[in-house]
């Protein structure tokens, strides 16, 4: 193989991938509207082009597969066959394993794939056989491992007819949306960049601003104020527009969402009206790629575990079809991506019940409502009292609040019993770059997240009550809150200097403060990842260089002093029980 | 054979598929190519082209507009002299070249093509054109 042919080949996967995502979308929207011409056309041409490109590029193998889509398709467009939800399952189990081929022809141009009994289907479907795909695309996408068995499970329930028609999901976008991306304006003409240049750039622009800021406090004692200024607005201006080039729409991330609904839906016979909002808000393309696993997980707990059946609903005097509504939206300077459901909501004292059973809490403690919903983010926790197939595997919502907090943001749940759930997810916009808060606690210069501080309030000794042995707390407005030095875990030496300043931080309805010594400015830092040497070093989030030159680290307060705090908490409610 | 400056026009909505006729292109000598994603993007170039389009290269099967759609523009169009036309299409459609062919199309390649293949039907075409002069 020559460059071109292999950067040729490269060049198609990339292409490749594109029209997937927005062929999965079509195909979808063609199970609930069958008969809709124009979505036929859009999925034929893709199976065309696809054809066509991946023979010309020299890769057989799809060429081979797709041709025979691409048949199919030619049938269904000249209404010689009717696409069943049989039909369209086939054609998405096609959608996956190309998906599935373009990975491997990834890693390895010349991968080989075994697509054989799909290509007998496709076939059979075109040769009015008994057309029987033997996965059901519910199997193939999200249990791999365990496709065997599933297989096998999807083969007996096939048997039964209603399999096409009990479940059914049904996915509503909004169309004005839609009509924009058919036909994108010459001027928002695109060109991709390497994400690794972005970063490059981001970082040199980073430095750019650090350097104004020593150039402006030069030129500021020289009388030049005003030069320095326009400078200034200058490199914001640049810092703003090389920040907003790694941003991306969370739309991408929403549309697989379509289809989990779809297959998980499927598989537990329930309906499910998706509702997706604001998928053009846009966040860092970074944020956006850590953002899939926790949202797919959310929608599939909030199928399985959240909505009824379409029997149950009734019964409760609720239409039979689930309603689960994703909306993203911007506040402040965090995207926030709001998962609601109608189902039942969440029952706090069964999860208190379990949580007693499996001694996660200590019989003795009470919780509020509240604090018991907020029990399945506890790790190991599923209430289920056998796993289900779809969302129990071991992986909790748990892993979602840790992926989440590891991202900068933050997951809140709110729920009332019979009448649904809400999880709110809150992600920075991005993750270069912070509003931050330059301190001074034990002879350090540190900065904090900015956003992590709900106040700052001037200590006064005996505001804090000192106990022996125990964590030493003060009473803000009628609330107790335990006190933390950042010095005890921070400083350089112990310099004995007084906290004169409590910074106090919120999370998860717990307050804290923070004791150091002094505020300095506030300002924006460019997040440098920690090295390896301090990445072990919990409460790290990274380091940044200061207007004068120094680099000082960043402190995660949350992630710090949230888990010091659990660990008190939970020797102290040990020490209670014993 | 065309002059090798001539400014040539590829359509396809496939950006490999453009890459790669562009590519066979350049190897048979040309330097002046333009492309363009479907029949409305090419029809807006060869209105605002520099200098004007001497050679058009079309996939058939695109969104917006076909490359068929943009040939019947073209030939009815009474402003614009006649430019060559060569269409690429896949097998499937190779039942409907009739239809091209009534509208004006002045050859068709079957893709996937090589290079000696696109040659062989320039040369046609470039034929076809110097004893229409």
């Amino acid at each position: 193989m020559d460059d071109f042919e292999i950067e040729l080949k490269h060049d198609f996967l990339q292409e490749a991938r594109e029209l997937l995502q927005n062929t999965e979308q079509s195909f979808l929207e063609l199970e609930k509207d069958p008969s809709n011409k124009t979505l036929i056309d859009a999925i034929f041409r893709f199976a065309h082009n696809l054809k066509g490109t991946s023979r010309a590029v020299g890769f057989g193998q799809i060429a081979e597969l797709t041709h025979r889509a691409e048949n199919l398709l030619l049938e269904i467009k000249q209404e010689k066959i009717f696409a069943t939800d049989l039909i369209v399952s086939t054609l998405l189990l096609f959608n996956d394993k190309v998906r599935e081929m373009i990975d491997g022809l990834e890693e390895n141009l010349d991968a080989v794939f075994d697509c054989e009994q799909l290509m007998k289907d496709l076939d059979a479907i075109i040769a009015g056989e008994a057309a029987a795909p033997v996965a059901t695309p519910a199997a193939a996408s999200f249990e791999p491992e365990v496709e065997v068995e599933v297989e096998a499970k999807s083969v007996e329930s096939f048997e039964e007819p209603q399999v096409e028609t009990v479940a059914q999901a049904v996915v509503h976008k909004l169309p004005e949306k839609k009509e924009v991306k058919k036909e994108p304006r010459k001027d928002d003409e695109t060109l991709r960049v390497s994400l690794n240049r972005l970063e490059v750039l981001n970082n040199l622009v980073g430095e750019l601003v650090i350097i104004q800021s020593v150039v402006e406090s030069a030129l500021g004692k020289s009388g030049e104020l005003k030069t320095a200024r326009s400078l200034g607005k200058l490199c914001k201006d640049i810092q703003d527009l090389s920040m907003s080039l790694r941003m991306v729409p969370v739309g991408p991330s929403f549309q697989k969402l379509a289809r989990i609904v779809r297959d998980t839906s499927k598989l537990l016979n329930k309906k499910v009206d998706l509702r997706l909002i604001g998928e053009d808000t846009e966040i860092d393309k970074t944020v956006a790629e850590s953002l899939g696993d926790p949202l797919v997980h959310i929608i599939r707990n909030a199928i399985d575990h959240g909505l009824e059946t379409p029997a149950e609903r009734i019964a409760a005097g609720k239409p039979e079809e689930g309603v689960v509504e994703v909306m993203a939206f911007h506040e402040g300077n965090f995207l926030v991506i709001q998962i609601t459901d109608d189902g039942k909501g969440i029952n706090g004292s069964k999860l208190i019940e379990k949580a007693r059973a499996k001694g996660i809490i200590p019989d003795s403690m009470n919780l509020t409502e509240q604090q018991a919903i907020e029990l399945i983010f506890h790790a190991g926790f599923s209430t289920k009292e056998v796993v289900s197939e779809v969302s129990g595997r071991g992986v909790g919502m748990d892993v979602v609040k840790t992926n989440i907090e590891q991202l900068g943001g933050e997951v809140k749940v709110r729920s009332k019993l019979g009448s649904g759930s809400c999880f709110r997810l809150m992600l920075p916009l991005t993750l270069a770059i912070i509003d931050g808060m330059l301190i001074k606690a034990g002879g350090q210069q540190l900065v904090v997240p900015k956003g992590q501080v709900q106040e700052v309030i001037r200590l006064e000794e005996n505001m804090i009550t000192q106990m022996t042995g125990r964590r030493p707390y003060m009473n803000l407005r009628n609330t107790i809150i335990p006190v933390f030095y950042l010095e005890e875990d921070w400083g350089s030496v112990a310099t004995g200097e007084k906290a004169n300043i409590a910074m106090i931080v919120r999370h998860n309805d717990q307050s804290f403060a923070i004791g150091i010594t002094d505020i300095m400015r506030q300002q924006q830092v460019v997040v440098k990842p920690p090295t390896k040497e301090i990445l072990n070093k919990q409460g790290v989030m990274g380091t940044t260089i200061l207007g004068d030159g120094k680099p000082s680290l960043i402190i995660d307060l949350i992630n710090l002093y949230s888990r010091k705090l659990r660990q008190e908490m939970n020797n102290d409610s040990m020490v209670q029980a014993a | 054979m065309f002059n090798p400056n001539t400014p040539v026009l590829v359509v396809d909505d496939m950006s490999t598929m453009r890459k790669i006729v562009a590519k066979i292109l350049r190897d048979l000598g040309f330097t002046n190519i333009t492309e363009a994603a479907d029949g409305n993007q090419a029809w807006e170039t060869i209105n605002k082209a520099p200098a004007p389009i001497g050679l058009i290269i079309s996939d058939w099967n695109m969104p917006n507009c076909t490359g068929l759609e943009l040939l019947k523009r073209l030939r009815g169009d009474k402003n614009i002299s006649r430019i060559p036309f060569i269409l690429v299409t896949a097998e499937a459609e190779q039942h409907q070249v009739a239809e091209a062919v009534k509208s004006g199309v002045d050859q068709y390649v079957v893709k996937p093509f090589s290079k000696d293949a696109l040659q062989a039907k320039l040369e046609m075409v470039h034929k076809k054109y110097a004893a229409a002069a």
